[in-house]
């Protein structure tokens, strides 16, 4: 079966369940695995390629519902392609059961069933452990200059309230943009910040001058997005990465030495 | 009235690009004349009023004002010896008609300066003597056509200039409004030895206010010299290309000038 | 609307009266603004020196005062190049942002930001701003000069095409570098004056306050300006070197607040028309006048923005821009309808 794929996540998840030699193309930014960036790319998941994909003469595409391929996920199936689309949010729910109609569609029905309750596990065993725990004021940054953060009934909220978080930004909207007042204000005992890339690129002075409780227990981190959010087969890593950080010491961490606010890395 | 030529042009030229507009005119005007700039359109008259008020440089030949060259002239000084009445003046925002006046004060104050007594004595003195006093606090723009006219003479009458330069100041006005500003220009002269350079279409009005006329053809001076010389049926026919019938006004003693289109004796039917 | 009578001139005592009254009213401006938030706060800890890391004091000094400092700078340059440009493009609909060049001055400042160009960003691009608002502003004089006059119609028509320009560039740029920055660069394009600096608002200020000076001394030929260049000409004022000055002090400004705030569009449309209808056209006090009551304006209009839909905020310039809209709309019909200036 030929494959092409309109999204990152779906490229995971086909070569999570055993399809990825079939895997013809795939939408930009598809780099997990490895492996995935070597295919051929067909534009991006919100404006993919139409011609492109006609000439990798697929036997499926999959995409997800995006207000940007609309158009073109529509023209492939009134040339008569096979179109699978797949909602993949907002909830982990929704992703698990994705991945298993991404699987059932490619027909390897077992290895989606195996990877679909492999995750559920993961997740479970993560609410296990932190459902004991006291929950932290926890603010989590996607956009920076203005602060955009975490809101409600989004994919991220749900992994923040998984992991054990309690979000200040929850009641504010689904991706409110806080004024530096309101960050202040509200808090936060641990910041999250994926606007940036991860610890090694992000910039996280801004946050020095705050004078927050997470800056001064050095619980200020910086997460790249991709990893925690993509809705793929790595959910869970993410979720566990998020636990994590929220609860260091429930996972066997040492407990994060309080470092002084604005230190440099 | 001393004779001493105020302004004095020597063999002046001026070419916008490749285009040549005046060719070698000379001629002089003496303190206190009211001399008047005539001739078709596109024969330079205007472009003699930019020469002499500073805004452009002649490409050859010298003019002087008060004996000095023009060159030789700070921006500032020339402003306070030469004033310009344009044919118009449209505000791009609303002045008053005091602060207008106050403007002509300009090339006597400093950089940044605020006017003090002796500016406003003189605004108010030049509103007084063109009419426009009791206008002090009306908006310019929102003046009729002959009240701006008068108070753009009142603002380069604040100038306190040595030579006042006009270009067609009557050109938009109606007949009524444009003898009051001829009577008015008169009477400047006489009262203050005031130098007036007047450019106009009107041959009428030139042979009724002007002492002397400059008639320019195709950038030359082809005649200068009082209207009873110089405004004859030849000069005007050569000048103008237009025939025409001069004659002396019986009530004014000056000469009236009248086209005679096609309808001439010998065309009659 | 207009008043029928008023002062017929301007003196030096109505002057420093105004302009004492505007500075009373910016720096009460100030201090309430600081006061509003949309968060609040007590001010007997916020203003406890002893304990600068308490929230209250927090919010107070690090994240509102420097905000509405920022936001009186760079008003206060909007509006006085807005004066300024009024006068010198003989223009009443004239504006930096209606006229293009902080459109301009934008593309400069998101090829530094988006290229991640190496240097130090805080002259690196004010810089590219400056330059860039500088060529614009050239370049649309040049190209609404018809034989050698400044035509009014051409000058809006050539700022809307530089505008259109600017934005196409601008997206260019966007789909040309990664989403995270892409995305950066297109919110910070709608203006605002959030998280910035001290450091960074004292720079701001420098740029703003040396450039409007330079534009206050050349209020007297700005005056001499509105009667044409020709007139200013034989009034004694040396219109190339005012025009000269003039631009670069407007392009600098314009630079200044552009790259520090983005594209705050109509400050420097309403609050110099507004102002010339209240105190007159002279320049001596329009200048001045216009970068107070510019100050004054984004002052509020940034606090509306922070609390009207509190805890989330609004960008100021899409404030401005639906007050600003409409109003230019306004003034180009009663323009239009020949209800004068």
């Amino acid at each position: 079966m030929r494959i092409v794929s309109l999204a990152p996540s779906i490229t995971e998840t086909l070569f999570a369940v055993g399809a990825g030699a079939e895997v013809v193309a795939v939408s930009d930014l598809s780099d997990f695995p490895p492996e995935a960036r070597s295919i051929e790319r067909v534009g991006s998941y919100m404006k993919p390629n139409v011609e492109a994909v006609i000439a990798h003469r697929p036997d499926l595409v999959i995409a997800v519902p995006s207000p940007g391929n609309r158009e073109a996920v529509e023209g492939l199936m009134a040339l008569g392609l096979r179109v699978l689309v797949v909602e993949e949010g907002p909830t982990i729910g929704d992703i698990l059961g994705a991945i298993g109609r991404i699987a059932d569609e490619c027909e390897r029905h077992d290895a989606g069933r195996v990877l679909v309750e492999r995750l559920r596990e993961r997740v479970a065993a993560v609410r296990r452990r932190v459902a004991p725990l006291p929950r932290p004021r926890v603010l989590m940054v996607v956009g920076e200059n203005p602060l955009v953060a975490v809101g409600d009934d989004n994919l991220l909220a749900e992994l923040l309230r998984e992991a054990g978080a309690d979000n200040v930004a929850s009641g504010l909207g689904r991706w409110p943009r806080l004024s530096v007042e309101f960050v202040v204000k509200s808090a936060p005992q641990v910041v999250i910040d994926s606007s940036m890339g991860d610890e090694a690129s992000a910039d996280l002075s801004f946050y020095a001058g705050l004078g927050i409780e997470a800056v001064r227990r050095g619980r200020l981190h910086a997460v790249r997005l991709d990893e925690v959010l993509r809705p793929g087969p790595r959910i869970g890593e993410g979720l566990e990465k998020l636990a994590r950080l929220l609860h260091p010491r429930a996972f066997g961490e040492p407990a994060p030495a309080a470092r002084p606010a604005g230190a440099p890395r | 009235m001393s004779r001493e030529p105020v302004v004095r042009l020597e063999d002046v030229r001026f070419a916008y690009r490749d285009r040549s507009v005046l060719d070698g005119v000379s001629f002089e005007v003496e303190r206190g004349e009211r001399f008047g700039l005539l001739g078709p359109t596109g024969s330079g008259k205007s472009t003699l009023v930019r020469l002499l008020s500073g805004v452009l440089r002649p490409s050859a030949g010298r003019i002087s004002v008060g004996g000095r060259d023009l060159g030789g002239y700070p921006p500032a000084e020339l402003a306070r010896r030469v004033a310009v009445v344009p044919q118009e003046t449209a505000l791009d925002f609303p002045f008053s008609v005091l602060e207008v006046v106050l403007m002509g004060r300009a090339p006597h104050l400093g950089g940044f300066g605020f006017e003090g007594d002796r500016d406003v004595e003189a605004a108010e003195s030049a509103m007084t003597r063109t009419g426009v006093a009791d206008l002090a606090g009306r908006f310019f723009h929102e003046l009729s056509g002959g009240e701006k006219q008068r108070v753009v003479i009142a603002r380069a009458l604040a100038q306190e200039p040595e030579v006042l330069l006009l270009d067609e100041p009557t050109t938009s006005l109606d007949i009524r409004h444009v003898v009051e500003i001829f009577e008015l220009l008169s009477a400047l002269s006489r009262e203050r030895g005031m130098t007036l350079v007047v450019v106009l279409h009107d041959l009428n009005l030139a042979a009724l206010y002007l002492q002397r006329l400059a008639f320019l053809k195709h950038g030359r001076l082809y005649a200068c010299g009082p209207p009873e010389e110089v405004m004859t049926y030849r000069t005007i026919r050569d000048v103008y290309e237009t025939d025409v019938y001069v004659h002396r006004n019986d009530l004014t003693g000056r000469l009236n000038v009248l086209p005679l289109g096609s309808v001439t004796a010998g065309s009659r039917t | 609307m207009r008043p029928a009578a008023r002062q017929p001139r301007l003196t030096r005592e109505r002057a420093r009266a105004v302009l004492a009254g505007l500075a009373v009213l910016l720096g009460a401006s100030l201090v309430l603004a600081a006061i509003i938030g949309g968060v609040r706060i007590d001010f007997s800890r916020a203003l406890d020196f002893a304990h600068p890391d308490s929230p209250d004091f927090v919010i107070l000094f690090r994240a509102r005062l420097p905000r509405v400092l920022l936001g009186a700078t760079v008003g206060g340059g909007l509006g006085a190049a807005g004066a300024a440009l009024q006068a010198l493009l003989r223009n009443p609909l004239a504006s930096p942002d209606v006229i293009g060049i902080s459109g301009g001055a934008s593309i400069g400042a998101i090829l530094v930001l988006a290229l991640g160009v190496g240097g130090p960003a805080w002259i690196l691009v004010p810089a590219a701003a400056f330059a860039a608002s500088l060529a614009t502003l050239g370049a649309i004089v040049r190209l609404s000069t018809v034989h050698g006059r400044l035509n009014p119609y051409s000058l809006l028509l050539v700022g809307v095409i530089a505008n259109t320009i600017a934005a196409a560039l601008i997206m260019l740029v966007t789909a040309m570098v990664d989403s995270l920055r892409a995305q950066g660069v297109l919110v910070w394009l709608t203006g605002s004056l959030a998280q910035r600096p001290y450091s960074l608002v004292a720079t701001v200020f420098v740029f703003t306050v040396l450039p409007a000076l330079a534009l206050w001394a050349q209020a007297r030929s700005l005056n001499l300006l509105a009667l044409g260049e020709e007139t200013a000409v034989q009034l004694g004022t040396d219109v190339a070197r005012v025009r000269r000055t003039s631009f670069l002090a407007s392009a600098l400004l314009v630079g200044a607040s552009v790259s520090v705030s983005g594209v705050i569009g109509f400050v420097g449309l309403i609050v110099p028309h507004c102002l010339r209808l209240a105190i007159g056209s002279d320049q001596r006090l329009l200048i001045p006048a216009s970068f107070l009551g510019g100050a004054v304006f984004l002052v509020w209009a940034d606090t509306v923005a922070r609390t009207l839909l509190a805890p989330t905020e609004i960008p100021v310039g899409v404030l401005t821009a639906l007050c600003g809209g409409p109003f230019f709309i306004f003034l180009l019909r009663r323009q239009e309808e020949g209800r004068g200036i």
